[in-house]
């Protein structure tokens, strides 16, 4: 497991390499969290951030977040509340 | 024999060692807090969580039941019997499980202890959604289109409430919270006989039957935003943040502030929020949820605990919210009032989920480059 470091960046997790997540509970294993001088300057520190993310031995939503950060409609901003999952449904249908 | 209940005004507010009924990232996170601030801490797990290595930066830990979080981290006389074998001062129950329970919250200010959260009181009144609402109306408080009280039970008068407030609309469980129970109706076709579906979904009949109604237009652009308020005595704050990223009603991605959405409309939002919180006697940490929508505002809720995604206010704000929360039930007034809050730069925070934790294995044990 590696977790991204570096200016702006914070993780918040519990978990380490060696742990087991348990199935009695909330998924969350972890949040990671950027912080920038602009939306567009946070937007690319989390790409990186998230690129240095490697966990293994379990499967997570990791692809689905760097998909959504590599996401046009996303990076320009104003996406309502619908967007994630019409934009899951297209990713399936096509 | 002497009466131990205290009102919010006198209760026992000095404290040195705080119990933290909670687990995983958040756990960890109200332990660092209360490190910094020079207190005890004693950390409650499940059989299950046991070996997890963050129990053992607590100077007390102690198991109080099975891996079943209903006897676990959710049994309030387990709980409360840990703090006191353990002579804590005060509970922080973090966010989940008890964190909006009025019961437990009364129990630990029965007990003598300080609950790290609202009054019994404040959690019972924003839990009803339809008593929320009246109450925010109150504090003149932006709200959602819709009645404010319960559905009737012909769904001929439902057609036509849902009809006087303008389809799409949205039902949802007078208890529920977040997104869980709730559901969407773009058209009277769709609403249908369906209109109980959020209370089903809920589970809990004998406690929500009851409803209340919001619209929303799916075509026009919607961010749901929030502000996080933390308010006690006559000190209050707030900031914003935007989680419009959501799967299945849940959060995927948060950010701060909310793109889009000029510092001047969020302004007049924000006092009504701290006004809010000074009216229904709130204390501690909490957030209001609004839908956004062509320049307006509109009340959801209120959640009377941390949020999973305080994070980003914190680096925009430059407040340690966790902190603050915990300072406010010491009965340290907050350094800062609104007019001292400046948001600073930008931040996103992703929550990365196990995907399928029932099939996962054990994380590596050696890191692999």
């Amino acid at each position: 497991m590696t977790l991204p470091s570096g200016p702006g960046i914070r993780v918040d997790t519990h978990v380490h390499a060696g742990y087991k997540v348990s199935p009695y509970y909330d998924s969350l294993i972890g949040k990671l969290i950027v912080h920038a001088p602009s939306r567009a300057e946070a937007i690319t520190v989390m790409r990186a951030a998230l690129a240095e993310t490697e966990i293994e031995g379990i499967s997570t939503n990791l692809p689905l977040l760097c998909m959504l950060f590599d996401d046009e409609g996303f990076a320009a901003g104003g996406t309502d509340i619908h967007y994630l999952e019409k934009w899951l449904k297209q990713r399936s249908a096509s | 024999m002497t009466d131990i209940r205290k009102t919010s005004a006198e209760r026992k507010s000095g404290f040195d060692t705080v119990l933290i009924a909670n687990r995983g990232e958040i756990a960890l996170r109200i332990l660092r807090a209360c490190k910094d601030l020079g207190l005890k801490t004693i950390m409650v797990c499940s059989q299950a969580d046991r070996q997890a290595s963050y129990g053992a930066l607590a100077d007390t830990s102690l198991c109080i039941g099975p891996a079943s979080a209903g006897k676990s981290y959710l049994n309030k006389d387990a709980v409360l019997l840990a703090a006191r074998l353990t002579g804590a001062g005060a509970v922080h129950p973090g966010y989940g499980f008890l964190s909006e329970n009025a019961a437990f919250s009364e129990a630990v200010e029965e007990a003598g202890m300080v609950f790290i959260g609202p009054t019994a009181q404040s959690i019972a009144n924003m839990g009803d959604k339809i008593a929320a609402k009246s109450a925010m109306i109150a504090a003149g408080v932006p709200c959602v289109p819709g009645p404010d009280s319960e559905l009737p039970d012909d769904h001929a008068s439902v057609e036509a409430i849902a009809s006087k407030v303008g389809y799409p609309v949205i039902v949802k469980a007078a208890g529920g919270g977040g997104g869980v129970a709730c559901a969407w109706f773009p058209t009277p076709a769709s609403c249908m006989n369906r209109s109980r579906s959020p209370v089903k979904r809920l589970g809990r009949p004998s406690e929500s039957q009851r409803f209340t109604w919001k619209s929303s237009s799916s075509t026009r652009a919607i961010s749901k935003s929030r502000y996080s308020a933390t308010c006690m005595e006559t000190r209050s704050g707030s900031a914003t943040s935007d989680c419009s990223m959501q799967r299945r009603h849940q959060k995927v991605i948060e950010e701060a502030p909310a793109p889009g959405i000029a510092p001047d409309i969020i302004g007049p939002v924000a006092q009504a929020c701290v006004k809010a919180c000074l009216q229904i006697g709130y204390r501690g940490v909490g957030t209001f949820e609004f839908l956004y929508e062509d320049g307006g505002f509109y009340f959801i809720e209120m959640n009377t605990r941390l949020q999973v995604e305080h994070p980003v206010t914190e680096m925009t704000s430059g407040i340690d919210i966790v902190q603050a929360q915990i300072k406010a039930a010491q009965g340290i007034p907050l350094d800062v009032d609104q007019n001292d809050i400046k948001e600073n730069g930008h931040s996103f925070e992703c929550r990365i989920n196990a995907e399928d934790p029932r099939r996962s294995s054990r994380l590596p044990a050696r890191l692999r480059r």
